[in-house]
């Protein structure tokens, strides 16, 4: 399914990613970033954006201390990931953010 | 701006520098398989400023200007700022597993930036004003300075105008309407020939008799009258060597060099400091525990050696035995506590009226004074678990042999799923950390660069505050202070 094609009307949240500067990083946070975009292609309710404004922003943090700046980014929802997840695992848990079901 | 690696890499062919090396002049200085992995470790801090996983601690806002800059040509704005500085060294030492060189330039611009600002405050005089304007030219072109301090220093028993020869330590030869006429060397600078431009600063503090020697500049790195002399490391010339594995480390290095000043003419917006002897020490103070704080890179380097400790344990078969696992986790507990003293150094610091944030100087001595000694440790942990092959393998021609090879495939192989090649690429780069050309960063390095360990007890025992531990003291047994 195209991820534009929201059989519910609702357009996706546009959902963005950023990072902690990774100067100690416990997994391989870009390889996190390319599964979670990988698993957002072919959703309806979230779609991938490299700009904003977001409706979410997924912050990959590379330890627990997760200080990587999260303003500036408006009203947008923040998830912050401080351990490697698979990809279905942030969306799910993006998805409890919005209080919605799994698209 | 933010420079691309390649733009950086391009932007040092067009340096005319003057270059020596093993008796002759170089005249390319860039592709020289020597000088070049330490080039690559510059061009890193510049990659990784382009990366959206690292530009959150690679960039900052620039206070002049308020474009996205380089951390390395930042001045810190906030206990943010230092902390940030403190992971940048542990990130980039990690990536490149040596001395990337920069930090000296980073940490000069900072000393300058409160030194100037007070010489003003005392004197009246515009460094401030000159320094500002050159911070935006550095900032706006994504430079790489040289943090020149160290001078050769002669007699170290005597003061610089009391040396025989009087350019032991750099000094003012001639003051002219536009400038000043500067002779003399700066011994053991880090990145010299990859650097743009050059920063001088005095290296002791200095009474009015040295006054001639309390001088601070800046100069682009291809100023008439300055020549470089490359130092030599400990297994250089392995990189002259057919294949990549008897380097240890394939991609990156670092090199220092003897700098000599023969009468260079400085124009006076760029001199930031003339005479004023008694801010000599103010500059050198500053500058050396912001230095003290960058060796946060070691934490770095020590990553790498002790994953690749790891691993020479693994492949040989003994990551399971007690005291191996104990020696890992006291590397560890040395490599932490390192990057516990540089992130204390960066978290309590404080604002300095220029605006520039300072570190504790107390903490950046005791950290720096840490760094004298744990990676001795953490190195000798490594060797221990490696075994005596990370001293005796022969070459990487020998492995390629057809009559030698097999001998040494069969006769080194170790674990039985572990090629012989991985177990002497691993021990290699132990090697290369621990004897070879990166132990020039990883240990002589953290024992002298921003001063020898004894240049921080001076400043411990200056700065510990002895007075208040009395009171304490004689508060509790009962011992009342009027009588
Ligand atoms: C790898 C490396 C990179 C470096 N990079 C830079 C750089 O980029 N820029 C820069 O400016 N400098 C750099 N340095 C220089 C560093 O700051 C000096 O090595 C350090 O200050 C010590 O000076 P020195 O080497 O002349 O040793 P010395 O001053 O000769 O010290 C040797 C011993 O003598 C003692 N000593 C010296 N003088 C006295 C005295 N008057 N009284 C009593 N004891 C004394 C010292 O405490 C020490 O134990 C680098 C050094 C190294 C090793």
């Amino acid at each position: 399914m195209k991820m534009n094609d929201d059989s519910h009307g609702a357009s996706p949240k546009r959902v963005g990613i950023t990072f902690c500067g990774g100067c100690n990083q416990s997994y391989d946070r870009v390889a996190l970033a390319g599964n979670i975009r990988d698993a957002v292609s072919g959703r309806r309710d979230f779609v991938y954006s490299s700009n904003g404004p977001f409706d979410a922003v997924i912050v990959i943090c590379g330890c627990d201390c997760a200080c990587a700046d999260t303003e500036g980014f408006g009203r947008a929802r923040i998830l912050t990931v401080r351990r490697f997840l698979t990809a279905d695992e942030v969306l799910s848990m993006l998805g409890d953010l919005f209080g919605q079901q799994d698209g | 701006m933010l420079m691309t690696a390649q733009e950086y890499e391009e932007s040092l062919r067009k340096l005319r520098l003057n270059v020596y090396m093993f008796g002759q002049k170089l005249d390319n200085v860039v592709d020289n398989p020597i000088i070049r992995p330490s080039m690559n470790a510059v061009a890193k801090t510049y990659e990784l400023a382009h990366r959206p996983e690292h530009s959150a601690i690679m960039t900052a806002k620039s206070h002049i200007t308020g474009k996205t800059i380089n951390r390395f040509v930042h001045i810190h704005q906030s206990i943010d700022d230092l902390v940030k500085k403190t992971r940048m060294g542990r990130l980039l030492g990690g990536a490149t597993g040596c001395c990337f060189q920069r930090c000296v330039g980073m940490d000069s611009l900072n000393a300058l930036s409160m030194t100037t600002f007070d010489i003003d405050a005392a004197h009246g005089t515009e460094y401030y004003r000159r320094f500002l304007r050159y911070l935006e030219y550095v900032q706006k072109n994504d430079l790489t300075c040289d943090g020149a301090m160290t001078d050769p220093k002669g007699d170290r028993s005597l003061l610089p105008h009391k040396q025989k020869d009087p350019d032991l330590y750099l000094h003012v030869v001639e003051r002219l309407p536009g400038g000043i006429v500067v002779r003399g060397a700066k011994a053991h600078q880090t990145g010299a020939v990859n650097s743009h431009e050059i920063i001088v600063m005095p290296t002791i503090s200095m009474r009015e008799p040295d006054r001639d020697y309390a001088v601070s500049f800046a100069l682009p790195s291809d100023a008439e009258g300055i020549t470089y002399i490359i130092g030599r490391q400990s297994c250089d010339t392995r990189k002259l060597e057919e294949g990549t594995v008897d380097r240890g480390n394939a991609l990156f290095g670092g090199h220092e060099a003897l700098v000599v000043f023969d009468n260079v003419f400085v124009p006076n917006e760029r001199v930031f400091m003339l005479g004023e002897y008694e801010f000599a020490g103010h500059l050198v103070e500053r500058f050396a525990s912001y230095h003290r704080q960058s060796y946060a890179c070691k934490v770095g380097v020590g990553d790498v050696l002790i994953g690749a400790a790891q691993l020479a344990a693994e492949y040989n078969g003994v990551d399971r035995a007690s005291h191996i696992k104990d020696k890992i986790v006291e590397m560890n507990h040395l490599n932490e506590s390192l990057f516990c003293g540089s992130l204390a150094c960066a978290a309590s610091g404080h604002r300095e009226p220029s605006g520039t944030y300072y570190v504790n100087a107390l903490l950046a001595n005791v950290f720096k004074q840490n760094v004298t000694r744990f990676p001795f440790e953490i190195a000798r942990l490594a060797q221990d678990i490696a075994g005596g092959l990370m001293a005796t393998l022969p070459s990487e021609q020998d492995f390629r042999s057809p009559v030698t090879g097999g001998l040494l495939k069969k006769y080194f192989k170790a674990r039985d799923d572990v090629p012989v090649e991985h177990r002497v690429r691993v021990l290699r780069l132990i090697e290369n950390i621990t004897l070879g050309t990166a132990a020039v960063g990883y240990l002589t390095e953290s024992m002298h660069g921003a001063g020898s360990p004894q240049a921080q007890r001076i400043m411990i025992s200056r700065l510990a505050n002895m007075e208040e531990k009395k009171r304490r003291a004689r508060l509790l047994c009962g011992i009342d202070e009027n009588e």
